[in-house]
């Protein structure tokens, strides 16, 4: 009897590691690949030993944090889209989707076109989480308990809607000519050209939000069972419901306030890796962070590996994977329903 | 433990779903809440159970009240069952009824023996051992009710409250449901069923409270349901009798005749 | 507020979106869609004139409201024959007067404007000359009244001479013609030999063709005075614009590196015909001797202008020299080419200096 209960257990225990490794895989896949011919075992030599060629200062300035960044802002958006998942119960929540990250991008924008940022740093991370609280908040005061699926989802695009406009209105409204047109890094995101001090910047609070939204794993498998069961099993849902956005909005505002709103990693990797965890939402948690790296990673590769210049903005090609997803998941609910 | 609520106002918009009850109930017994639709029973039972606030009055848990009790002892001491039996994700039935055993366990730590233990004793007694592998999506209405109700069983609590449990159920499992919420209550838990089937709750409960339009009617052993009571609250006319010490009541007519019949 | 241009690179080409001081909307969308030269031909947009009222029409001040203004203006193309032609007639008719009454609506031919014209014959010019940041000449400027480019703020000045940028609106200039307003277009000269044509060509616009003479000499004399060691191999160089844009060949920026004595390896070494956004990585690794930062000392952030500000470039600085010039030297084709030459020129000096000691 024992064995029977043991054995789940330590598949669990493989599949986190296996995709931990992966994630590591693609990491290191990512360091080598980029514009420039580095010759990384070298350039990663140099570093080490604090030369600073150019090979050194192409690998730790510039592939370093976008491979860090990947895993970060990938970690954060599978996390977070899993617990808004849990929260909502319901399948195709996503920070992108149900405009959070839209949310986060504007509160990025008006700190940083604002030149706060350039004041004090920390504001840009601090914008960010600032903009997907309210999102949330908003997207929370329309859809109430249970949100079904279409409530949820048209609560989502007037979120999205209504924070997109804002964005652009904010970035047509800054001084500076070129602001109006960076529209695209914002709604779309990237991870070119960013740069440690970035990373700092956002890990802190990112760190915290990954701390909140784990902490509410047995809540999130409490509230299978509804709302009221999960209550009578000892939660206190206001307080999760307050920890969740809490955490969600720390993990995916500092994400996004470096690399832009990426969308859709937070619908596919836990939509993938669900069936892989008994459907569990707890257990979800830490395996579509790492799901949400490797796919932020592996796209990441993708953008650079194409042809195409300028650079595919990442939020393109995720959207391109993710779209059809949502769509067929929707398509596969309504003949469900 | 004992459960004592007075004076439980509960409002909804203008309309008073309780317009002051009073109740006790008590480990080792078994109680069930009947009464015509919108009388409050859901209503009351959730008040029990510490998830609805209530307007005036309280409920007090051995003499503590929600607050003093604490929510998570609350949890590990009395046991909900909702009365719609849904599951949002398709989780495995052994996993279904692994969630009851959460107010006793540890945030992040693994199960226990007595956990393990628990849950394997609550799939036997709700008989959906062999159905512990199947996604709960994938159940009929009557296993999905039994595995939640071994959901329920498995939290090992002082009382167990179940909001219509045998409703989804065929004969043979009714009847099985009913002996087992008896079985329990003789292992020294408490239980309180809302219940529509007059005939199962007469033959099984020890004590029935009577509810209608937020107040209780009647509350006392299963003949309290005189006729009087029967046809003031239900409107019925029912035949009484008693087989093997166990005293039954099926309702037969409506107490006043349609017009035309 | 000050302004500098945002450049867009597609796969088809150079995509130009100019700032607002211009000719209105129009600009501001970077009408044309063909490459011109350099990136940072911002505000200035120096064409071949598309048409010209002749200068001798300008009596004065002439009503602009007056139905028929005389002989129609001379055919398009041929701009040169044109210019002659019209200088030849301007110079055989002690008759004709300058245009008193100048307004320019276009950031590069402010400038000119302001520099040639005598004061007060200048009656408007552009915001964006009055900023200090984007413009040279913003002192003078800044006593003038400013306008956003547009027609109508022209014609409030009843003006006897129009100067209006290469991409300017042909609406717009059809209807400044139409109400008998004498407009000259500029165009965007793509090498040294353009740049002196197009001060030649507003001089005489603006009647005052020694002037502009004077002020080819000048810019000659400073750039003569450049010295560059022909037999030395020339440093190399790459010049990083906001949003990661670097400069491609055969345009004027590439000149004037050529004649700081610089080797744009850009133009080299890349395949790319025309400006075209670099990534960092790359930019690094081909180890220029001089990097070039295109940063004007600008208040208001963007992620565009951040870029310059990478870590990476920081770290670069400590093995190659890196220098800041502001967009506004070279960002019109006028005579503070000069200085852009001189300020690069130095700093090859300086990394010529530093690479000596060791």
């Amino acid at each position: 009897m024992s064995a029977r209960v043991a054995n789940p257990e330590r598949r669990y225990g493989q599949l986190v590691a296996g995709l931990a490794a992966l994630t590591l895989v693609v990491a290191l896949i990512s360091l080598m690949v980029g514009y420039a011919r580095l010759d990384v075992p070298a350039a990663l030599a140099d570093a080490l030993a604090g030369r600073s060629t150019v090979a050194a200062v192409v690998l730790e300035q510039i592939r370093l944090p976008r491979a860090a960044l990947g895993l970060v802002v990938g970690f954060s958006l599978g996390l977070a889209g899993a617990a808004l998942q849990g929260l909502l119960r319901n399948p195709l929540a996503d920070p992108g989707v149900i405009g959070v990250s839209g949310g986060a991008a504007f509160g990025a924008v008006v700190v940083f076109y604002s030149g706060f940022a350039g004041v004090f740093a920390l504001a840009m991370p601090l914008g960010g989480v600032a903009g997907a609280i309210v999102a949330a908040l908003l997207l929370y005061a329309l859809v109430g308990r249970g949100a079904g699926t279409m409530t949820l989802i048209l609560a989502g695009v007037t979120v999205n809607s209504f924070a997109g406009a804002l964005t652009a209105l904010a970035l047509n409204l800054s001084p500076n000519p070129y602001a109006a047109y960076e529209i695209m890094f914002w709604l779309m995101g990237s991870l070119a050209d960013r740069s440690l001090p970035q990373l700092w910047l956002a890990l802190p609070l990112t760190i915290a939000g990954w701390a909140l939204l784990f902490a509410s794993a047995p809540a999130l498998d409490a509230l299978t069972l509804g709302e009221d069961t999960a209550a009578s099993l000892g939660f206190d849902l206001g307080r999760l419901r307050a920890q969740l956005v809490a955490g969600a909005a720390l993990a995916v505002g500092a994400a996004v306030a470096v690399t832009g709103a990426i969308g859709f990693v937070g619908l596919v990797a836990p939509h993938l890796l669900r069936p892989l965890v008994g459907n569990r939402p707890g257990r979800l948690l830490l395996v579509s962070g790492f799901g949400g790296a490797i796919v932020l990673l592996v796209a990441d590769i993708a953008v650079r590996l194409l042809p195409v210049h300028p650079e595919l903005k990442l939020g393109v090609a995720t959207a391109l994977i993710g779209a059809p997803l949502l769509y067929g998941l929707i398509d596969r609910m309504r003949k469900e329903a | 433990m004992r459960i004592a609520a007075r004076g439980l106002v509960v409002r909804f918009g203008g309309r008073a779903a309780l317009a002051g009850v009073d109740c006790d109930l008590v480990s080792g017994e078994f109680v069930g809440l009947v009464g015509p639709n919108g009388a409050g029973k859901t209503t009351l039972l959730r008040v029990l159970a510490g998830l609805q606030r209530t307007e005036a009055g309280e409920t007090r848990y051995d003499g503590l009240n929600v607050a003093e009790l604490g929510r998570a002892a609350l949890a590990r001491r009395v046991a909900y069952l909702a009365q719609s039996g849904l599951s949002h994700w398709p989780l495995r039935v052994d996993h279904v009824v692994a969630l009851g055993r959460l107010p006793h366990r540890r945030p992040f730590s693994p199960p226990s023996a007595a956990d393990r233990a628990a849950v394997e004793a609550a799939l036997a007694a709700a008989e959906v051992l062999e159905l512990r592998d199947r996604p709960i999506g994938t159940l009929s209405g009557g296993e999905r009710a039994r595995a939640l109700l071994a959901r329920a069983l498995a939290v090992e609590a002082d009382v167990l409250l179940a909001d219509e449990p045998v409703a989804a159920l065929d004969p043979l499992h009714q009847l099985r449901a009913m002996a087992l919420l008896r079985a329990t209550v003789r292992k020294g838990a408490g239980v309180v069923a809302v219940l529509h089937d007059l005939t199962l709750a007469t033959r099984f409960c020890d004590r029935l409270i009577v509810l209608a339009e937020g107040r209780v009617v009647a509350n006392g052993p299963p003949s309290a349901l005189t006729d009087a009571v029967l046809a003031e609250t239900y409107g019925v006319t029912a035949l009484r009798g008693e087989r093997d010490g166990e005293p039954f009541v099926v309702p037969w007519r409506a107490a006043k005749p349609n017009p035309g019949e | 507020m000050s302004m500098a241009g945002a450049r867009l690179q597609y796969a088809s080409g150079s995509f130009f979106l100019p700032c607002a001081a211009g000719e209105g909307d129009r600009a501001k969308r970077g009408e044309g869609g063909r490459r011109a030269g350099s990136p940072n031909e911002t505000c200035a947009r120096w064409m071949r004139p598309l048409t010209r009222a002749k200068s001798g029409e300008n009596r004065g001040r002439a009503p602009f409201h007056r139905a028929s203004r005389g002989p129609p203006p001379p055919p398009r193309g041929g701009g040169w024959g044109a210019l002659l032609l019209a200088a030849l007639v301007a110079i055989a008719s002690p008759a004709l007067a300058k245009p008193h009454r100048v307004v320019s609506l276009n950031l590069c031919s402010d400038e000119l404007a302001l520099r040639l014209a005598d004061p007060g014959v200048v009656k408007s010019v552009t915001w964006i000359s009055q900023d200090s940041l984007n413009a040279n000449l913003a002192a003078k400027a800044a006593a003038l009244p400013a306008n956003d480019g547009h027609v109508e703020e022209a014609l409030a000045h009843d003006p006897d001479l129009v100067l209006v940028g290469p991409f300017g609106d042909p609406a717009s200039i059809a209807l400044l013609k139409q109400v008998g307003a004498p407009v000259v277009q500029i165009s965007a000269p793509r090498s040294l030999d353009g740049v002196r044509r197009e001060i030649r060509h507003v001089a005489t616009a603006l009647g005052e063709p020694q002037r502009g003479e004077a002020l080819v000499a000048e810019m000659d004399a400073r750039l003569a005075r450049v010295a560059i060691d022909p037999g030395r191999p020339r440093l190399t160089t790459i010049v990083l614009q906001p949003n990661g844009f670097t400069v491609g060949p055969g345009s004027l920026v590439d000149e004037i590196l050529t004649r700081a004595g610089l080797d744009n390896l850009a133009a080299r070494r890349l395949d790319i015909a025309a400006d075209a956004e670099v990534p960092l990585e790359v930019v690094a690794s081909l180890e220029p001797d001089v990097l070039i930062l295109d940063r004007s000392e600008e208040v208001a952030p963007s992620l565009a202008e951040a870029a310059l500000d990478h870590p990476a470039i920081q770290a670069l600085a400590q093995r190659m020299t890196v220098v800041s010039l502001p967009a506004r030297l070279w960002t019109c084709g006028g005579p503070e080419i000069a200085e852009a030459v001189e300020r690069l020129a130095a700093a090859a000096a300086a990394a010529r200096a530093r690479r000596a000691t060791p």
